[in-house]
This record gives C-alpha cells, sequence and structure tokens, in this order.
C-alpha cells in the first residue's frame, strides 16, 4: 500500500483555484461515504456474527475503508472539505427491518453493496478529476482506493452469489434462522432486530419524558413527541434524527409558530384544536408558520419533520403560550438528549480493531498503527 | 504359524537407516504379521497421505499382517507405524454389522431395506417439499475414487445439489487451491523421488517425522548419506524435524505470511531470482514485489518473533540452493491467510524456476491417503475432472459425458464448503445431510455447536461408518459401511500416484462397501440420464473406474491410460496416463508450460484477501496463456490475540501413533497404549509461572469451551500451547472434557474455507482438588512408557514432540 509520509508538508493544491471547491467537494463526499460503508460493514458483521464468512470478511473490507478515510484527511487540508449528507441520507434508506437468516444476510449485502457502488464511483471521479489536475498523490491515494472498493465490492458480489440460491429456492426453517441469528454476544445492540428494538426505544422516550413530568409536576408530554420519538427509534442513522436536528428543529417549529400568529393576526382568533372551529386567520397563521419553518430548518441545517407538529400546535393555538411553549421545550430537550443516547447506543460500531481483536492486545495495537507502517491511527469511533 | 515383525516401530518410528547419495533410495521391507499368511492381497496403506504401496497378509479369512511392496516407488518397501499395526481395527469386536435407525430416540437394529427405504422415502419427500437443496452430503478423505466419482453423480447428477464437501476440507482445501491459484489447476507437480536427489528440503508447518513417518525415513536417508541436502524447517515446536534441521525457524502461531513474505524479500532484494523464468513463465511478479515489500528482517523480527539473522540464514538456503523441495502442510493450512501463505511457497519456486525439474518442486501436501480422489471427483468443493464451475464449456463437456442436461448440474454456485453447510443446517435450509465416513463430532471447530446442530429437529441425519461414532451416535440412520481391506477400489497420493487396492477379506456381518450403498440408493431413487435410462450404469468397483476414465480424459487427471488390470500389474502409477505417456507421467510443468489458459484452468481464481472470486471476463482479458500467475498478498491482522483473560496461543496437531479422531488406530492395542490420552503440550518456563508440574492436571478454556487435560513439558515456544485433536469426549458429566476442538473457533480461510484449528487464545489454570498431593500425577503413566523406553534420564523438553496435521475417518 502506497501514501506519502506523513511528515512531508502536504504539496499546495494542484490546479487552478477555481477548481478546488469542487474537489473539496467530492472528497467530502467520498469521505462521508467511506466513513458510512466502514460503519455498514461493522453492522452487518455484528449483525451475522454466526456466519464467520460474512463477520471476518466484512471486518476486513471495513479496515480498508478506515484506512481510506485516514489516508484524506491529507487531502483535507489541501483542497478543504465540504462537508456532505448524501452518504447519510443513502445509509439511511439501507440496512433496516429484520435481518434474519440467510435471507437477512443476503439483503444486508445488498445494501452494503450500494455504498460501495457510492464509493467507487466517488473514487472514479477523483481519479479522473486527479489526472486532469496532473496531482499525482492524490491520484496514488485515489486509485489506490478504487481499487480496494472495486475488490470490495467483488467480495459482495461473490458472497451473494453463493448465498443467494439458499435464500431463494429453500423452503425457510423459522425458528432455525431465528436461532441462528441470535447475536452471540448480547451487548452487540447492533444486533437486536429493527422489529424488537423501535417499538421498545419509542416506548422508552415517551416514558421518560412522562417519569419528569410527573416528578416535577408539569405537562411535558406532548403529542410533537410521538413523531420525534418513533423517527429516532425507526431511522437512529437519518441526519433528520440527529440531537441538533431535535433541539433546534422544535425550538425553530415553537418561534415558527408565534410569529406565524403575530404575521396573521391570529392571537386571538378562536383554536380549531380547543374550540373545535376554524378560521381564517388560524389558516393564514398556520400556512406562514410551516413556510417560516420550512426555511428556518434549511437555513440552521436542522431538518427534523415532526418539529412541524409543533408549529402548529402554537400557531393554531393550542399551546401558544410562553408557559406552554417552555413545557414544549421542555419535553424536547429530554427527547432530543435521550434520543442521543438511544442513537449512539443503536448506532455505536466498535472500531475494526476492537472487532477483530480484544482491545489492547497486540492486533488492535497493530491496527491503531495499520500494517502499512504510515503511522496514522486508523480507528477513529463512528457517529 | 510364526509371528514375523521387521522392527518395532512403535519404539522405533522410522525404522533402520540406509544412507545413500543422492540416487537411488534404497530398499528395506518392512514387516508385521500375527500368523504366516496363507495369501498376498495387493494394496496400499490409506493411514496417511504418503500412500505407501503394501501387501495385506490374509489367513482363515481374516487380516494377519501387512508387507510393504519392495518395488512400490513410494515407499520402497517401508511401513510406519500406524501401518504396520492400524489394520487391526477392521477386526474389532465393535464394528458395525446391521443397519441402525431411530425409533423413540434410541437406534435399533434393522435390514437393509428397512434402512434404504426409510432415507429413500425422507430423501424424495424433501426434494418434493423442499428442493434439492435441502440436500448435503458431506464425505470424507477415506473412500476410494470409485466411491468418490459415484457420489458425485448422484449429488450433483442426480439430485442436483451444490451442497457436497468433505472432511478433506479440514485437511487439503488448502492445498488444492493454493496450486490452483499458482498453478492453474489441482494436483502436485512433482514426485517424492525428488527427494531423492534435492539439494535442499524447506518444510513448512509440516511435522513430517510424526505425521509421514515413510517420507521421513527417506528424509532421514539422504541425511544420513553423503552430500546431505540442507533442511530449513518452520515450525513452532521444536519438532524432530526442527532438530535435524540447518535453520530451524520458530514463528509466532498465525504469522505464516509475514513470515514467507519476508523471505521473499530477501530473494527479490539480493537478486536470488531468475529473471528469465520469470519473464518467460510467470505473470504478475510486480504484485510479490509490492506485497513483501513492507517486511523487511527487522518488521518480521517484530511480528513473528524469528531472529532477522536466521531468516538471513534461511533465505540464503533458498536463494542458492540449485535444487529445492518445499513442503506444506496443516502448519500452513490450518494457520491464519492459509491459502495466501502456501501461495508464497509456490513462488519461491516460481521466482528461483525450481520446480518440473528432478529434485526441484513443491508439494502442498495431504493429510488423508484418498484426498486427492476426493479432489479429482469433485465432491471436496472442485468440479468433476478438475474443470471450471464456471466455464460453460467445461459444463457441457461434464453433462455429455454424463448425459444430462447441463441445467440439471448446479454450477450457478461453487460447492457449499463444509462450514457453510454445517450452517446451512443450523439455519434449517439443509434437512436431509449424509455423514460419509466421517466424523464432525470430533474433528470440526467449536464441536458444541455441531452437537446442537445435530440434534436439531427437522433435520435428518444418515451416518454411514464402521463404527458406531460420536456422530453416529446422533444420527437416524445408521448405515454399517465396509472399509479398507474389505472392498475394492483406487487411491491416489499427494504425488498423484495411483494405487488399487484389492478386496482382501469379507466384511464384517452385512457391512457393505460405501459405492454399493450409493447403487443402491441411486437405483432406489431412481435417478435417470436426459435419455430416461438409468443415470448410473455401472454396478461395481472396475465398471466405476472405467466410466472415471471417460470423464477424466483430456483433463490434467487423466486416467484414460490406466486400468484396474494394468494397476494390479504395475502397482503404481502417476496420473496424467495417457496414449502418449503409457506408464503416467512423473512430473507436471516440465516445459514450464502452466494449466492457466483460460479454457483449460479449473478456476478463475480469487483475491486472496477477501476470497472474492475474479470473473471470467476479467481473467480472459488478462489470461495467462500458460503462464504461473504469482499472488502476492498482505497480511491481516488475526481474529483473536491474546490478552489478559486468554494470554496463551493455541495450535493443535496430531500425535504419530495416531491418525485423526482415532476411529481406527485407537482400536490397535499397541498404538493405544503408546498415547491413550490428551494432553497439553508447554515450555518449562511457562509451567513453572503456573506452577504446575509435569502430569498435572489443567484446565484449558478459551471464549468457546474447555478441556481438562495433563501438563506434558516440551520444546515448545513460551506463550504457545499445544493440544492433540484426536481426543473426542463424550460430553458426559462424569469425565471431564479433553476434545481440543471445544476450543477452537468457527473460523475460515477466505479462500480455501479451511478452518483455523492452529490458532486461538486460551487461559490455563491448575486443576486443584481436595488433597492436592497427587493432582492427576498418574495421568501420563500411558503415554509416557511407551515413548520412552530406556531413555529415562532424558529431560520432558527432548521427548519426541508429536504433532500436525488432522481429519479423520
Amino acid at each position: 500500500m502506497t501514501s506519502t509520509p506523513a511528515t512531508q508538508p502536504p504539496p499546495p493544491p494542484a490546479g487552478p483555484e477555481g477548481a478546488r471547491n469542487q474537489v473539496a467537494m467530492y472528497l467530502g463526499v467520498v469521505a462521508a461515504t467511506e466513513e458510512q460503508l466502514r460503519d455498514a460493514l461493522i453492522l452487518v458483521a455484528e449483525r451475522h456474527e454466526r456466519n464467520y464468512e460474512i463477520s471476518r470478511g466484512a471486518t476486513v473490507l471495513a479496515v480498508w475503508s478506515s484506512e481510506h478515510v485516514a489516508r484524506l484527511e491529507r487531502q483535507r487540508d489541501r483542497y478543504g472539505h465540504v462537508p456532505s449528507e448524501a452518504a447519510e441520507l443513502l445509509r439511511s434508506a439501507l440496512l433496516s427491518g429484520t435481518r434474519v437468516g440467510v435471507v437477512g444476510e443476503l439483503n444486508d449485502l445488498c445494501d452494503l453493496a450500494v455504498l460501495a457502488e457510492k464509493a467507487e464511483m466517488t473514487w472514479t471521479i477523483i481519479v479522473q478529476g486527479a489526472r486532469e489536475l496532473h496531482d499525482d498523490e492524490l491520484l496514488d491515494i485515489a486509485s489506490t482506493a478504487r481499487d480496494q472498493t472495486r475488490r470490495q465490492i467483488s467480495w459482495l458480489r461473490t458472497m451473494i452469489e453463493h448465498e443467494a440460491p439458499d435464500a431463494i429456492a429453500v423452503v425457510p426453517d423459522w425458528p432455525g434462522q431465528l436461532a441462528a441469528s441470535v447475536p452471540k454476544r448480547p451487548e452487540d445492540v447492533a444486533a437486536i432486530p429493527d422489529s424488537i428494538w423501535s417499538p421498545l426505544a419509542a416506548a422508552g422516550l415517551i416514558l421518560i419524558v412522562g417519569v419528569f413530568g410527573l416528578a416535577v409536576g408539569k405537562p411535558w408530554l406532548l403529542p410533537s413527541l410521538g413523531p420525534s420519538a418513533a423517527l429516532i427509534a425507526l431511522s437512529p442513522a437519518h441526519p433528520t434524527a440527529r440531537m441538533w436536528n431535535t433541539l433546534a428543529g422544535h425550538i425553530l417549529g415553537i418561534a415558527a409558530g408565534f410569529l406565524g400568529i403575530a404575521l396573521a393576526g391570529a392571537a386571538v382568533a378562536p383554536s380549531p384544536l380547543i374550540d373545535g372551529q376554524l378560521v381564517v386567520s388560524r389558516v393564514l397563521a398556520a400556512t406562514i408558520a410551516i413556510l417560516l419553518t420550512m426555511l428556518l430548518m434549511t437555513m440552521f441545517r436542522a431538518s427534523h419533520p415532526p418539529a412541524t407538529a409543533t408549529t402548529l400546535l402554537v400557531a393554531l393555538g393550542a399551546t401558544a403560550t410562553a408557559d406552554k411553549a417552555l413545557s414544549i421545550v421542555a419535553g424536547v430537550v429530554i427527547v432530543a438528549l435521550g434520543g442521543e443516547l438511544i442513537r449512539r447506543f443503536r448506532l455505536e460500531r466498535r472500531t475494526p480493531s476492537e472487532r477483530m481483536a480484544p482491545p489492547r492486545s497486540m492486533a488492535w495495537l497493530r491496527l491503531r498503527r495499520p500494517l502499512g507502517g504510515t503511522g496514522q491511527p486508523v480507528g477513529r469511533r463512528a457517529v | 504359524m510364526a509371528v514375523t515383525q521387521t522392527r518395532d516401530s512403535i519404539d522405533d518410528i522410522w525404522g533402520p537407516r540406509t544412507p545413500h547419495e543422492a540416487g537411488a533410495w534404497p530398499v528395506r521391507v518392512d514387516e508385521r504379521t500375527l500368523t504366516t499368511p496363507e495369501r498376498w492381497v495387493q494394496s496400499v496403506c490409506v493411514l496417511c497421505s504418503v500412500g505407501c504401496g503394501l501387501d495385506i497378509g490374509v489367513a482363515r479369512g481374516q487380516i494377519v499382517g501387512v508387507r510393504g511392496r519392495s518395488d512400490d516407488p513410494v515407499n520402497h518397501g517401508r511401513l510406519g507405524p500406524k501401518g504396520l499395526h492400524g489394520w487391526e481395527a477392521n477386526a474389532s469386536g465393535d464394528r458395525l454389522t446391521m443397519p441402525l435407525i431411530r425409533r423413540d430416540g434410541r437406534l435399533v437394529p434393522a435390514t437393509w431395506d428397512e434402512a434404504m427405504a426409510l432415507i429413500v422415502r425422507r430423501s424424495k419427500e424433501d426434494i418434493a417439499k423442499y428442493g434439492p437443496g435441502s440436500h448435503g452430503f458431506y464425505n470424507s478423505g477415506q473412500l476410494f475414487l470409485e466411491e468418490y466419482y459415484t457420489l458425485a453423480l448422484v449429488a450433483e447428477a442426480g439430485i442436483g445439489t451444490a451442497h457436497v464437501d468433505g472432511n478433506t476440507r479440514l485437511c487439503t482445501a488448502t492445498a488444492a487451491n493454493a496450486l490452483i491459484e499458482s498453478f492453474g489447476t489441482d494436483g502436485a507437480p512433482g514426485t517424492y523421488a525428488d527427494f531423492d536427489v534435492t539439494d535442499a528440503i524447506f518444510l513448512v508447518g509440516h511435522n513430517m517425522a510424526a505425521t509421514q513417518t515413510v517420507l521421513w525415513a527417506r528424509v532421514l536417508d539422504r541425511l544420513a548419506g553423503p552430500n546431505p541436502p540442507k533442511l530449513i524447517v518452520v515450525d513452532p515446536r521444536g519438532t524432530q524435524a526442527a532438530r535435524r534441521a540447518d535453520v530451524h525457524l520458530a514463528p509466532r502461531p498465525g504469522t505464516n505470511l509475514p513470515l514467507l513474505n519476508g523471505l521473499l524479500r530477501i530473494l527479490i532484494e539480493r537478486g536470488w531470482i531468475d529473471s528469465a523464468f520469470i519473464r518467460d513463465h510467470t505473470v504478475d511478479f510486480e504484485t510479490l514485489v509490492s506485497a513483501t515489500e513492507p517486511w523487511t528482517p527487522e518488521r518480521v523480527e517484530a511480528t513473528c518473533r524469528v531472529p532477522a539473522d536466521k531468516l538471513l540464514a534461511a533465505a540464503e538456503i533458498l536463494g542458492t540452493s540449485p535444487t529445492l523441495v518445499s513442503t506444506c502442510l496443516q502448519g500452513v493450512y490450518q494457520s491464519l491467510q492459509a491459502t495466501a501463505s502456501a501461495v508464497q511457497v509456490n513462488n519461491i519456486h516460481l521466482i528461483r524456476g525450481l520446480i518440473g525439474k528432478p529434485g526441484s518442486t513443491v508439494f502442498q501436501m495431504n493429510g488423508q491417503p484418498t484426498a486427492q480422489n476426493t479432489r479429482e471427483c469433485g465432491v471436496n468443493g472442485e468440479f468433476v475432472a478438475f474443470r471450471n464451475w464456471h466455464n460453460p464449456d467445461h459444463v457441457a463437456e461434464t453433462a455429455r459425458v454424463w448425459n444430462v442436461e447441463p441445467s440439471k448440474i448446479p454450477t450457478w454456485t461453487p460447492p457449499t464448503h463444509a462450514m457453510q453447510m454445517f450452517h446451512l443446517a443450523e439455519t434449517g435450509s439443509i434437512r436431509f445431510l449424509w455423514i460419509i465416513a466421517t466424523n464432525p463430532m470430533v474433528s470440526l471447530p467449536e464441536v458444541g455447536r455441531i452437537r446442537k446442530i445435530l440434534g436439531r429437529e427437522g433435520l435428518f441425519t444418515v451416518v454411514s461408518d464402521a463404527f458406531l461414532t460420536e456422530t453416529a451416535e446422533l444420527a437416524d440412520v445408521v448405515l454399517p459401511a465396509a472399509i479398507w481391506a474389505e472392498k475394492t477400489g483406487c487411491t491416489t497420493n499427494a504425488d498423484r500416484t495411483v494405487h488399487l487396492s484389492d478386496q482382501a477379506i469379507e466384511p464384517p456381518g452385512e457391512a457393505r462397501s460405501d459405492l454399493d450403498i450409493f447403487l443402491d440408493y441411486a437405483d432406489r431413487m431412481q435417478f435417470r440420464d436426459k435419455d430416461g435410462e438409468p443415470l448410473i450404469k455401472y454396478s461395481d468397483a472396475a465398471g466405476a473406474f472405467e466410466a472415471w476414465k471417460q470423464c477424466s480424459a483430456g483433463r490434467p487427471c487423466d486416467y484414460s491410460g490406466m486400468s484396474h488390470a494394468l494397476l494390479r500389474e504395475r502397482g503404481a502409477i502417476h496420473w496424467p496416463c495417457t496414449p502418449e505417456f503409457p506408464l503416467g507421467k512423473e512430473r507436471q510443468y516440465e516445459d514450464g508450460v502452466f494449466n492457466t489458459s483460460a479454457e483449460y484452468c479449473e478456476t478463475y481464481g480469487h483475491d486472496l484477501a477477501t476470497g472474492a472470486a475474479v470473473q471470467p471476463e476479467q481473467y480472459a482479458a488478462r489470461d495467462p496463456k500458460g503462464r504461473a500467475i504469482i499472488k502476492g498478498a498482505e497480511a491481516f491482522p488475526p481474529p483473536e490475540e491474546p490478552d489478559d483473560a486468554f494470554p496463551y496461543l493455541l495450535t493443535t496437531g496430531r500425535v504419530v501413533h495416531h491418525f485423526h479422531t482415532r476411529t481406527k488406530t485407537g482400536r490397535s492395542r499397541e498404538l493405544n497404549a503408546a498415547a491413550p490420552q490428551a494432553f497439553v503440550e508447554m515450555a518449562r518456563t511457562d509451567a513453572d509461572e503456573l506452577g504446575v508440574t509435569d502430569g498435572e492436571l489443567v484446565e484449558v478454556r478459551s471464549r468457546r469451551g474447555h478441556v481438562v487435560v495433563p501438563v506434558h513439558l516440551g520444546g515448545i515456544e513460551p506463550g504457545v500451547v499445544f493440544i492433540p485433536f484426536h481426543y473426542g469426549d463424550e460430553d458426559r458429566d462424569d469425565t471431564p472434557p479433553t476434545s481440543a476442538n471445544r476450543l477452537t473457533m468457527s473460523g475460515w480461510d477466505p479462500v480455501s474455507k479451511q478452518p483455523h484449528f492452529k490458532y486461538a487464545a486460551v487461559a490455563i489454570k491448575p486443576v486443584r482438588t481436595g488433597n492436592g498431593g497427587d493432582r492427576g500425577a498418574t495421568a501420563l503413566a500411558g503415554r509416557r512408557e511407551p515413548l520412552t523406553p530406556g531413555r529415562a534420564t532424558e529431560r520432558p523438553e527432548d521427548r519426541e514432540p508429536v504433532a500436525s496435521g488432522r481429519s479423520e475417518r
């Protein structure tokens, strides 16, 4: 594996200055994609650890993705780095649901292939760009990474070819498939199927808010917390489920709700939620409030769809007092904090080095200093 | 009537020396008969992969002994302790003589008709309900060629399942894969006679002295003569072979690949390479240069704990010797990155151009006597006659020979390997599992899991075996099988020598040969070819051999010039045996042309790091067209490492007196007395640290299970311990567990899928019972006495270490 010694100062970026931003953009995309791929590989390795072939294979491939991320750092210093959510969004559509038995293994492998293809294509873009820019250092890194990504895809293809006949043509024996899918180590939360995890996680979040509310004697439990809890439980990997999005989203929703009321002059209008009567000013207030919420969420990079429920609660006059708005904030803070804990618990991946060997063992230390001897630590905690 | 025993092979394992100077190996006939035989029947020893020609002495319908065949090119008359004693198992009182059927949870005797009818009914039901993929066949390295070929027809053309594998997966899968990756097809390039003339021998993870005693005698005779070859041994244990070595490299378990990369790096750096050969006869040399580049002697020393000066000394011999014979066995195959490591040994020969000439070859050894046959016949994860699953022409050719539609043969997926087969049985995909002549309850890793799988509701298990093994006890139907000497068939050893083993005696009771069992099953299942004729058109071993000849014609393992009659007359013949080479060809690749062309090769190869298959179009785009493929390989950290909780590294292997799960050797009184029980070998410093003494019972525990065995102080590296895997246990509460495979992990090589038996992190603690005084002091009594007679004064470290290799019947 080739890589430039980290001790030398990085050469200046190649090409015209105006081109740097494009390179930075694709560096951002590829870094995010490789990080997601690494985490997804570790997730799959943990889920299917009774199938050694998948477990070990995915771990080895995760090491490669880790190394790619580490090698990018120097290039980010040169070209800058535009963060990208594309990979996170892609990842959140993948690897969800109950992945049990041979069918579950096959589905997970297919999902990994989507991320790996995204990485391979992005590396190809960077390889081509580096050629055009005559940037040998970037070309070396990108083409090495692209070759390894192709090997990752080859492995996925081989595994899929091998498992598909059994997944498709054989009548499943569910008790057997379930038994063979139970994680060997129960502490691997990532291995718990979604169908068990998400109901418990969502209900748990609501229970926490309720318990705190009871303890302080305040009505902190409100309807808009439901969608947030559901989102965090169902799609913990989705960017909209992050703590920042949850917290900022709801607070922006409250602000937009009050602004909508003010702009529409609906402060004293009857509330459809309380009085069962809809008037024009409330329709206006709600419309303006939603418009503002969406704008503000985009501005603050705090997209969180459940927050629009808060917007409407305020704009429609159900919680349009400072006191009640504070109750929402209290509930949201608890859901956002608790949700972040749950999300981390669920998404927390041990680094490939920790997966491959007990912590602090020789292999682990060696992985921290990869075999190529670049001196770069490989593993960095995900999330 | 006299007992004839030319030597005591239990005590003197290799026998007296017959030194010679790089030429013809002298004859020495070993014989052990208990009474004078009435007649001698031509056969071959089936207790390791050397395949020594022997005659079976028969008197009054019983085997009374054996003697080596003086004209046999493999052994020149010699036999080892297992061969001289193992035949006693045929006459054991506990042979299975009747089929058994499980009724109300117990195995009860039944007739053949009942047993076969039950098997066929269940088989047809499962195929109708769940498809052909519900069937799995797990066979052995112990059957004869004719039986493997019939099994291939039954499973692949009859049922149409890809779930066919052998326990050879545990011992020789890496050998096959390493040969295929480098040379295009399976099959050893050279011959054992290369040992007689070579200038240097390189044993990698191969305790030849213990596992292949006759071959070691051949080496000893060279070492004792004038102009002895240089000997390099790679083994973490101070084995007999290691003690005779000019250079002994003792790497940390699991670090073969860094070590070999280090050696290759020196050869390249010093220019000890044959550039013309590399240019004309190989491709992809640059992958080797870049993969070995990071492995400086200093780095190798840090990773493998092999001193740099020793590494240099070994590299100098490897780099400058005019001829070289290398061998690999389980120390490579059952350790980490097995295929990648074995391929690096091939690479040494390729970059030096030392292949296909007298005295220069590489042996990717086999563990079992007929492992080569299971590979040739395609029931060990390969396609029949070294054809290529991915090549439509090869599939069509096979379909033509078998007279079936090409689509009948399940070639869309590679054959399922053994470990995956058991995983599929665990998930319930496989519901009909036929286990033939093998004992996975002792030999597979993580046996606790295997027991659960075999006990699963919904899995129908058939076991054909000669004895009621640990596995047979869990079966739904047990079929009594005839074994060696009770049936006729061919075996092919690790240097491609084919022998015929004639039937000498009748099988006990109602036992039948596996060939007859398969033929009966095929007949009852009414397997048909595409013209509606019976799929299998022969009814005996000679007929099966003729059918196989047709199938193998035109492939590297070409038997078309052979016949049972010719084998009887000539004794031993190498394949390929064709009209061009009517008496067989001793060496392959003499012209430097390998079997790698896209239309001829056996697979398109794999990514050695991940096991990903190279796609046909990728291979065709860079068709090597007869050049050998040099594949460099990067090293990865192991799946587990010693830590505070499990501070020792465990390696497992064989002892000299036993074979596999002791099904046969455990039934020879003398062999059993020589090595009656399991033990854990450890360095004196480790024992002192733990405060235990020789013979004391200790508990050895891994993340998967534990065993309780006595300590045996031996010449092994500190931090590393060794337990022989032969000793299965009954899983009862009143006896301590002894099966080494309770500790091993369910992990395997990504290419060959061979399990990592020689790598696990373990913890050790003394077992102190009430009056700590005599804790297990008698435990080693049995093994000590016969192994060290008249050598009472020696230190335990000097004892013959015993190990390496595996598999079974």
